[in-house]
């Protein structure tokens, strides 16, 4: 940074004297030109005659003359490219190299930057390289996926704008909520998931705070720190950078549902087994297979089930060939296309970007689709040689749609093989009481959110001296959400689409809502940074701030019911109903610093703190003081291995810190809370009275903010001249304060707030190496791995009662957030002499659901404690949901101008249970469908390797066997092709002769072409445990080929 | 260093902006909104009104329900039986580890404590006068219920932060608690208005409401702990007194309805025609505190109709032995009695509440089933159900059916939370309980009223009465009691409170006298035993142990407070 402001320094200097001095030396002198590496004059570069003030700058083709004499040491400054020292001599051209090395030496943390070299902390640092190329982003970090060691990145969901990605730094510090804090270019944006609004293109770096250096953000940072810069215009010529890809998505990983045959089968095979073949459903399914391909119109035709069943019915239709799960989703694409401009002065800078993202949805029915769009502007100006004035505007919108009712497509609930989608001439068709969803979704309305947002970010910066600057931040964004959900009456028809059978909902129920909320936040922060060298080795440098944010946000709405079709306004005929509004406002107040010390760049000391104040709490709580300090220690740097040549880099860092989370507090904590009920009370006078009530919850005056406690003991090294670089972390996290629920007498009133009572540990490793060797000069490559672990565990509850469970616990005392326990499957029952013993021991007390239905074929469990009992106490720790592990693999090559990237991403040490329904038990329930993985593989005496116990409907023997346990649980281990990239940049002389073009590039990258999975029943490893909703939208496989021009 | 001027005022301005950190709710009101006010002490008061007993006030917090199952209903009595045992009245219900009564009366305690704390507060004491003589009136009447039902139990006059020691104390004596709640009452007699507005506490309710509660733990005090309660019993009495003297209430009576009916159709009372008189609910002046409906605006919303006269409620015979005969003796005394051998044979010369409860065989009577009453004359007889006593125990409830065109649910009818009558027989049984007798004059001014609205031409109970035919003077008081408030909710506090359940309430439930009667030979579908008395036994088997006369601590308040302890015998 110092070199920056240095070479800032200088130039304003030259320029001074150069407009001072201008006329006098005019047209005298040595001339000659500097030129930028691609062959265009270089615009503003300095030269300057050394140890004088004797200094020109060149003009817009890069040209220069200075009067000095030939042969002079004249040193060549630009910002961006290395100093170059040469002699003057006429007519000279010097050619300026980029100094990539520059940019990667300075890493943003927080309120300022530092030398990597420096760096004490826990920082990974991602450049925008990471972004670039991936085909559409639904967010930056979609990019990221584990890839940088220590950030774990999750998804929900493939529905436009619905991707909800989360991403938490090493994992869980409580059980209460603790994502990382995302400061964009100084100022604080409320969640990971705000990150979707922004353009992945205008992003220069990331900063991830891993450890005690988040404690700059005190209360804030218990998940740890993001901070996001983004571009800025340079000094130079104006530069226009297009940018823009075509993604083609296919549907990645999808379980497959029985085909009328098999379901045909299935369902006499079950009926069969339960000893129930009188069923009508065992009649249907004979129709099945007798009727296959084709249907019964019951106005033309009587019944087979005569008035005995099915008597709501119009049709029985025998469709083979709708694939039902299979046809609701398919293929979509995606675009999306970026467009910057910037360029600059010495003066002043400036950066113009636009952005246009669609997505497509791979739901083949209703609208479904997420548009976003992005404006942005940025741009500096020097206001004096000392201050500097910079702007940033933002505007993104989004766009998304989606049906109204989509919930009826992703339910568990998929009726038999054989019903259409549609009648034969396309219209909605409906069975029974059984709406196809397909037409639901088609006509029933939709589900639409337009969001607006909008921010400023003015930051005036003033170098006061040598040693001491100041930079003063204002920010302010305000963000506007509108959804709008309507649903429509849709008419159903038979199957022959002759007969009108049900309108759904009935016009009366038909209606139209909108809700509307609007957040604005406010920041402003101010800071100074002194930085001194005593004595050339004594390098210090100080950090004081203060920093205020506020937010208020409001939101209201209403439904109106018995719409008209086609009005795009809310509207109604019927009842008119206010959506509960809901407003609240918080604020921040801070002041933090930062201080460092280093001896000879060996030794490096850090400490920083926050004093934050939160309007959450009571004035006698607010206040509380974080801080972390790290010491390092770069043993590389030491006389004895200086001159070793192998080893460019050893350093050993060690660092502590407490951090704070409010997470789990409302907004207005130690207040009670009162709301007012218009005439709802008893009867008094003449109408009902109008009460006030609590809110239901005890105001706490006690609790404060839970403080993590972060311990990091770090290694970074360097071999061969860089060539073999890489970090290894070891961390713990503690959290003794933990704010839990607690069980209070029922005398305090109402409900009891929660208190910091529990106690919550966490602690892994991370890792990251790189090899990048430059074999010559036209081929290169590079092979890397990171690898992250981290595990939890909830130490107490602080004495809330732990209730013995199975399945999925979220918070269990001595175990990790988020387990799952179950029995240890013990195989399969043979014969009826092992049933008859089995049950016998084990059917007397138990509590695990062992049913006097039990039949040979079905699953045998442990009895753990050898107790004689199989009860809940033989509940074992099955693992955690959430994946301990993240990894991942790359390999990059260039030759020319060719370049290759493969990243392999995975995660392991996850325990997935999809619990017990439709999609899980296969014919639990006889008119649903359910996934195809048991077809050949049920257990009978002829195959007794089946996994599937025999097929039944009775829900007890289906708790049994499917309830959690070492069978019914998935492996979540998965490795994963998340990224193939292959581009060309076209040779410069070619693009050149267009005349406008100065570089282009081509690319085509693919992601997640290929997994490894061990999860059984065709989910994406990466879904969500039993997932719902729209977490039942499959993972996509993206084809995106690109272009990258700029002029 | 202009700038540096500059900058430091942009962190004066962030500091003094990083005070300004007393961020108010927006969308729900905080405590200075609310208690600044005294029209949100109104409002915050008005909750207090839907926890008193209803017909049916909760399922769960079924210390509410006045007539359907729960703490205080005549079904968990010796007087009525359902249909199916119930485990409080055959003694073997269980220890439960989360109790909503328990839960939900400390839970509104609360809140009565929140606005007399906030109160204290509020300079201008008499604008909010009547919220806080409210708040105290439903503190004393919720810890009423508690003492009732768990008898000792933490008292608590302020709402407690977490810390407190109360939330590990041991429990206060029942009549520390009882002592707290005769005072909050006597002073929200003196802060609350002698006309208060329709369906809130005046000055009348906290009086009566006293004289229920005095009484009560007196007896309590003398029957359980030999305790002597003369001040309980004076401060009941003169809590009545005042009532009476106020002369603000009367008993209902209707000439247009006559005796009978007077006692019938105020139960059902609404603003419509619900009676041939045509009064509505303006006319009664009985009612001194009642849970109010409508059928428009507060239906009733459980179907007490058909509850009362067909599924829900069993009377027993000894109920219906209770009522007197004309002469003023019981029937096991009285020359009137005309035994049971005929259809209706025991309802002769018998105390008209007796018919205006139960339904004779034969009688005419509707119910809003297509069966009701249109034009009420006479003409509504002819499209009449007429009664056939051959089902239930054979006494079939009439009390609480409307008899108008109502749908199911929708009765409008009130709940009497308090009625004057209670405050009469109180005023009888506390002065005799405190001087172990009572002159006619008061007995005149309290039984014998009630007594006569319903029957006029009775002989009055009077110590010449008692000593002439050897009657026991407080059996007599209890038992017009008993009969006056039959389904409103006292019979089994009653019995707790006299000590007497230990010998009611093991007694079967019986039915009406089959053997040798018209029953025997008319009622063919009569299947289950009978006792030696040759009367139907509905319920047999049942105990009552001293541990009976209170509910058990929730099992998780236990843990939560291990000095608390569990009431004894539930150990």
């Amino acid at each position: 940074m110092s070199k920056t402001i240095s070479s800032i320094l200088r130039m304003a200097l030259v320029a001074v004297s150069m407009l001072s001095g201008a006329a006098a030396f005019a047209q005298k002198g040595v001339s000659g030109r500097v030129m930028e590496p691609n062959g265009y004059g270089a615009i503003g570069a300095a030269v300057m005659v050394d140890g004088t003030s004797n200094g020109v700058i060149t003009d817009f083709d890069g040209n220069f003359t200075i009067n000095a004499p030939e042969g002079s040491a004249v040193t060549v400054t630009m910002i961006g490219f290395k100093d170059v020292k040469t002699t003057l001599k006429q007519g000279m051209v010097v050619t300026l190299e980029e100094d990539s090395q520059l940019l990667d030496e300075v890493v943003v943390v927080g309120y300022g930057t530092v030398k990597k070299e420096s760096l004490s902390g826990a920082v990974a640092v991602v450049k925008e390289e990471m972004l670039q190329e991936k085909g559409s982003l639904s967010s930056p970090v979609q990019a990221l996926q584990g890839q940088v060691p220590g950030v774990i990145i999750t998804r929900a969901s493939s529905a436009p704008g619905d991707e909800s990605w989360s991403m938490s730094l090493r994992g869980a510090v409580s059980a209460n909520s603790t994502e990382p804090l995302v400061v964009i270019d100084g100022v604080a944006y409320e969640s990971v998931n705000e990150l979707r609004l922004l353009n992945s293109s205008d992003i220069a770096s990331m900063s991830f705070l891993k450890d005690g250096a988040a404690a700059i953000y005190g209360s804030r940072a218990a998940g740890g720190v993001v901070l996001i810069t983004t571009k800025k215009g340079k000094a130079g010529k104006a530069k226009v950078d297009y940018n823009g890809s075509f993604t083609v998505k296919t549907v990645g990983r999808l379980p497959s549902l029985m085909t009328l045959d098999q379901w045909s089968d299935a369902v006499v095979q079950t009926l069969e087994n339960d000893g129930t073949v009188g069923n009508v459903w065992y009649n249907y399914a004979q129709l099945a297979k007798q009727y296959a391909g084709g249907y019964i119109d019951l106005s033309t035709q009587p019944s087979p089930f005569g008035t005995t069943a099915f008597t709501d019915v119009e049709d029985f239709v025998f469709d083979n060939t709708v694939d039902w799960f299979g046809s609701i989703f398919g293929p979509a694409y995606s675009t999306n296309h970026d467009l910057a401009v910037s360029g600059g002065t010495d003066i002043s800078s400036y950066r113009v970007s636009l952005g246009y993202l669609y997505d497509g949805s791979p739901l083949q029915y209703g609208q479904n689709n997420n548009k976003r769009y992005n404006f942005r502007i940025s741009n500096s100006f020097k206001l004096s040689d000392a201050v500097t004035l910079e702007s940033i505007v933002g505007y993104n919108r989004q766009d998304q749609i989606a049906p109204v009712d989509v919930g009826a497509l992703l339910s568990t609930t998929v009726p038999m093989p054989g019903l259409p989608l549609f009648s034969i001439d396309g219209k909605p068709y409906r069975w029974g009481t059984w709406n196809s969803p397909a037409a639901q979704a088609e006509y029933g309305g939709t589900n639409s959110l337009a969001v607006s947002a909008f921010n400023v970010n003015e930051t005036l910066k003033v170098k006061f001296t040598e040693w001491l600057d100041g930079n003063v931040n204002l920010g302010y964004s305000t963000s506007q959400a509108q959804r709008t959900k309507v649903n429509h009456s849709v008419e159903y028809y038979n199957y022959t689409g002759t007969k009108m059978i049900a309108l759904n909902p009935t016009a009366a129920n038909s209606s139209y809502e909108q809700t509307s909320s609007r957040t604005d936040f406010y920041s402003a922060s101010a800071y100074l940074n002194a930085h001194k060298l005593f004595a050339g080795v004594h390098n210090t440098s100080l950090t004081l701030g203060t920093q205020y944010e506020f937010k208020d946000y409001n939101y209201f709405g209403a439904n109106a019911k018995d719409i008209q079709n086609g009005l795009e306004v809310i509207n109604g005929a019927g009842d008119i109903t206010l959506v509960k509004p809901s407003r609240y406002q918080f604020a921040v107040g801070s002041f933090f610093g930062r201080a460092n010390y280093d001896y000879a760049s060996k030794y490096l000391v850090e400490l920083n703190a926050r004093y934050d104040g939160s309007s959450k709490f009571l004035p006698q709580n607010r206040w509380a003081f974080f801080w972390g300090s790290s010491l390092a220690w770069r043993i590389g740097q030491e006389e004895f291995l200086k001159d070793v040549s192998w080893l460019s880099e050893l350093k050993l860092r060690a660092s502590y810190g407490e951090v704070g989370n409010q997470s789990g507090i409302s907004n207005y904590d130690g207040t009670q809370l009162y709301t007012m009920t218009a005439s709802s009370g008893a009867l008094i006078g003449n109408g009902l009275a109008s009460i006030i009530t609590t809110n239901g919850s005890f105001a706490s005056t006690s609790r404060t903010w839970e403080r993590i406690k972060n311990y990091n003991l770090g290694l970074d090294f360097g071999f061969l001249d860089g060539r073999l670089s890489g970090m290894f972390e070891l961390f713990q996290k503690k959290n003794d304060n933990m704010l839990v629920s607690i069980d209070y007498p029922v005398l305090i009133g109402d409900s009891a707030p929660k208190a910091n009572t529990g106690k919550f540990k966490a602690w892994g490793y991370e890792g990251q190496i790189t090899w990048r060797d430059q074999v010559s000069r036209d081929f290169s490559y590079n092979v890397g791995a990171t690898y992250t672990f981290a595990r939890n565990k909830l130490v107490d509850l602080g004495g809330s009662a732990t209730i013995v469970n199975n399945a999925f616990v979220s918070n269990r005392e001595g175990y990790p957030l988020n387990s799952i326990f179950g029995l240890q499957y013990g195989g399969k029952i043979e014969n009826e002499t092992q049933r008859q013993a089995y049950y016998d021991k084990y059917y007397e007390g138990n509590t695990v659901g062992l049913t006097s239905d039990i039949r040979v074929g079905d699953n045998m469990f442990v009895d753990q404690t050898g107790d004689g009992k199989l009860t809940e106490e033989d509940y074992i720790y099955l693992g955690t949901d959430t994946p301990e592990v993240q990894f991942s693999f790359n390999f990059g090559a260039q030759y020319k101008g060719f370049d290759l990237q493969v990243v392999f991403q995975g995660a392991g040490n996850r325990v997935m249970y999809n619990g017990i329904n439709n999609w899980t038990v296969p014919m639990r329930a006889l008119y649903t469908n359910t996934t195809s993985v048991s077809v050949g593989k049920v257990w009978s005496a002829d195959n007794p390797s089946g996994h599937y116990p025999p097929y039944t409907t009775k829900s007890s023997v289906n708790n049994y066997n499917y309830q959690s346990s070492t069978w019914s649980v998935s492996d979540g281990f998965y490795v994963r092709l998340k990224n193939v990239s292959v581009g060309y940049s076209l040779p410069e002389n070619f693009v050149r002769r267009t005349g406008f073009l100065s570089g282009a590039r081509i690319y085509f990258t693919g992601t997640d072409l290929w997994e490894f999975t061990r999860v059984l029943d065709g989910w994406d490893p990466e879904a969500k445990s039993a997932p719902s909703s729209t977490s039942r939208y499959p993972f996509m496989r993206g084809y995106a080929f690109g272009v990258n021009l700029n002029f | 260093m202009k700038t540096l001027r500059y900058i430091l005022t942009v962190f004066a301005a962030a500091a003094t902006a990083a005070s300004c950190m007393n961020l108010e709710p927006k969308d729900q009101m905080g405590d200075a909104q609310v208690w600044s006010f005294p029209s949100n002490y109104t409002l915050f008061a008005n909750q207090f009104y839907g926890w008193t007993r209803d017909f049916q006030g909760s399922t769960s917090a079924d210390y509410m329900n006045g007539v359907f199952d729960g703490a205080h209903a005549d079904i968990r009595s010796d007087l009525v039986a359902g249909p199916n045992a119930n485990p409080f009245g055959q003694g073997n219900n269980a220890i439960q580890n989360k109790d909503d009564n328990y839960n939900a009366l400390y839970k509104r305690i609360y809140y009565t404590n929140l606005l007399l704390k906030n109160a204290k507060n509020y300079e201008n004491a008499d604008a909010i006068a009547t919220p806080v003589g409210e708040a105290l009136f439903f503190r004393a009447y919720l810890y009423f219920e508690l003492v009732q039902l768990y008898g000792n139990i933490i008292y608590l006059d302020t709402p407690v932060d977490l810390d407190s020691e109360k939330l590990t104390a041991k429990r206060d004596d029942r009549l520390t608690v009882i002592n707290n709640c005769v005072k909050d009452l006597k002073e929200a007699a003196e802060l609350l208005p002698d006309a208060p507005e329709a369906g809130r506490v005046g000055k009348g309710a906290a009086n009566a409401l006293l004289s229920r509660v005095a009484l009560f733990e007196g007896t309590w005090q003398k029957y359980h702990n030999n305790a002597a309660a003369a001040e309980l019993f004076d401060d009941a009495a003169k809590a009545a007194k005042a009532v009476i003297e106020s002369k603000q209430y009367k008993l209902f009576y209707s000439d247009a309805l006559g005796p009978k009916d007077s006692y019938r159709y105020m139960f059902i009372l609404e603003n419509v025609d619900c009676n041939p008189a045509k009064l509505t609910k303006a006319d009664n002046t009985e009612y001194i505190f009642a849970r109010r409906h409508d059928e428009a605006t507060k239906k009733i919303g459980a179907n007490i109709t058909h509850a009362a006269q067909n599924s829900g409620f069993y009377v027993t015979k000894k109920m219906a032995d209770m009522y007197r005969c004309q002469d003023g003796l019981p029937i096991a005394k009285s020359p009137l009695f005309g035994g049971y051998n005929a259809q209706n044979s025991e309802f002769t010369a018998r105390d008209n509440r007796m018919n205006a409860t139960l339904l004779m065989h034969g009688q005419k009577y509707w119910n809003n089933d297509g069966k009701w009453r249109n034009v009420w004359t006479e003409a509504d007889e002819a499209d009449a159900l007429s009664c056939d006593r051959r089902s239930q125990s054979g006494y079939i409830n009439n009390k609480w059916a409307t008899e108008r065109k109502v749908d199911d649910t929708n009765e409008g009818y009130d709940y009497p939370i308090i009625r004057y009558a209670e405050v009469l027989l109180n005023y009888a049984e506390a002065i005799y309980e405190k001087d172990g007798s009572i002159s006619d004059a008061d007995l005149d001014l309290s039984v014998n009223e009630v007594r006569h609205r319903s029957n006029p031409a009775m002989v009055k109970l009077s110590n010449a009465l008692v000593s002439a035919n050897g009657l026991d003077m407080l059996e007599e008081i209890r038992a017009e009691r008993t009969v006056e408030l039959f389904m409103e909710g006292f019979r089994i506090d009653d019995l707790k409170r006299w000590k007497t359940a230990e010998t009611e309430m093991p007694q079967n439930l019986t039915g009406v006298k089959v053997t040798d009667t018209w029953f025997q030979t008319n009622w063919a579908g009569q299947t289950r035993p009978l006792d030696e008395n040759g009367c139907i036994i509905l319920y047999d088997g049942r105990v009552w142990g001293q541990k009976n006369y209170l509910h058990p601590i929730p099992g998780n308040e236990l843990q939560l407070n291990k000095n608390l302890g569990q009431n004894p015998g539930w150990e």
